[in-house]
């Protein structure tokens, strides 16, 4: 665990064809901001980003889902995985094109969900 | 909705409707399949929230097959707009004769969005590996 768990150098960052995903430390949560398309090319960087953030111990994470445009399984499943291993994960999602596919499939029902970031952050 | 004269025009303009795509098997070629999906979507006459769910069908059948598909393959996604609905089918030459987990969380979204979904190994050296799905018009 000799991480270099310097501020400024801890930012992650990954992209795909069609998105990416940021790795953001800050005093509170950590957040991990995904853009563009969540689908089978990006949720292997996010999963890789996930577990980054959990090996530095940081419990509760946010995964803000403001940005993207398509949410495939792929995506749905790091989501699920997450959760089970990290009951403190937060999902910030608003919109249908996200909305839609967490209904379809009851994740709604399983994932704590925010409408915005900041109520992500503040968990309420 | 429409009236029958409307109706049955919409279903003759797209009885004949197909569409074929020929793509390198890689995840990178997901956001034209998807692209694709939404345009025939479209012009099928969905709406707004069928339509978003037959992209992330189309998008799930073909990545089913791409992550099962031999390094370097070619997908091919074919689109059947008819009457009675969309039918979409995916095939690659398969990587070592696996077909999709029918348990997987990805084959749970694909069989929660279509009416139909099956996967089968085509016969050939290649052993294709088939996806397909049917997506029923609302009645």
């Amino acid at each position: 665990m000799d991480d270099d768990t310097g501020q400024g150098d801890d930012v992650g960052k990954a992209t795909s064809a069609a998105g990416s995903v940021e790795l953001i430390t800050t005093d509170g949560p950590t957040v991990l901001r995904v853009t563009g398309a969540l689908d089978l090319a990006l949720a292997p960087k996010l999963q890789q980003l996930v577990e980054r953030a959990v090996r530095h111990g940081d419990r509760v994470l946010v995964v803000d889902l403001t940005e993207v445009d398509f949410l495939a399984s792929a995506g749905m499943s790091v989501l699920v995985r997450t959760h089970r291993e990290q009951p403190g994960m937060r999902v910030v999602a608003e919109g249908r094109v996200v909305l839609r596919p967490l209904q379809i499939t009851r994740l709604t029902d399983e994932l704590d969900i925010y409408p915005t970031l900041d109520a992500a952050v503040a968990g309420r | 909705m429409l009236s029958g004269g409307l109706r049955s025009m919409t279903v003759s303009e797209t009885a004949h409707n197909r569409v074929e795509l020929r793509l390198p098997a890689e995840f990178g070629s997901l956001p034209v399949v998807r692209g694709v999906a939404a345009t025939v979507a479209m012009g099928a006459d969905l709406t707004v929230d069928a339509i978003a769910d037959l992209r992330l069908a189309v998008d799930e059948v073909c990545s089913q097959v791409i992550a099962l598909a031999r390094p370097g393959a070619q997908l091919t996604c074919a689109f059947h707009s008819t009457a009675a609905g969309i039918r979409v089918s995916a095939a690659a030459p398969s990587k070592d004769g696996r077909l999709p987990s029918a348990d997987s969380f990805g084959w749970h979204v694909l069989r929660t969005l279509t009416d139909e979904a099956r996967a089968w190994l085509g016969d050939g050296e290649d052993h294709p590996l088939h996806v397909e799905i049917l997506k029923r018009n609302a009645s």
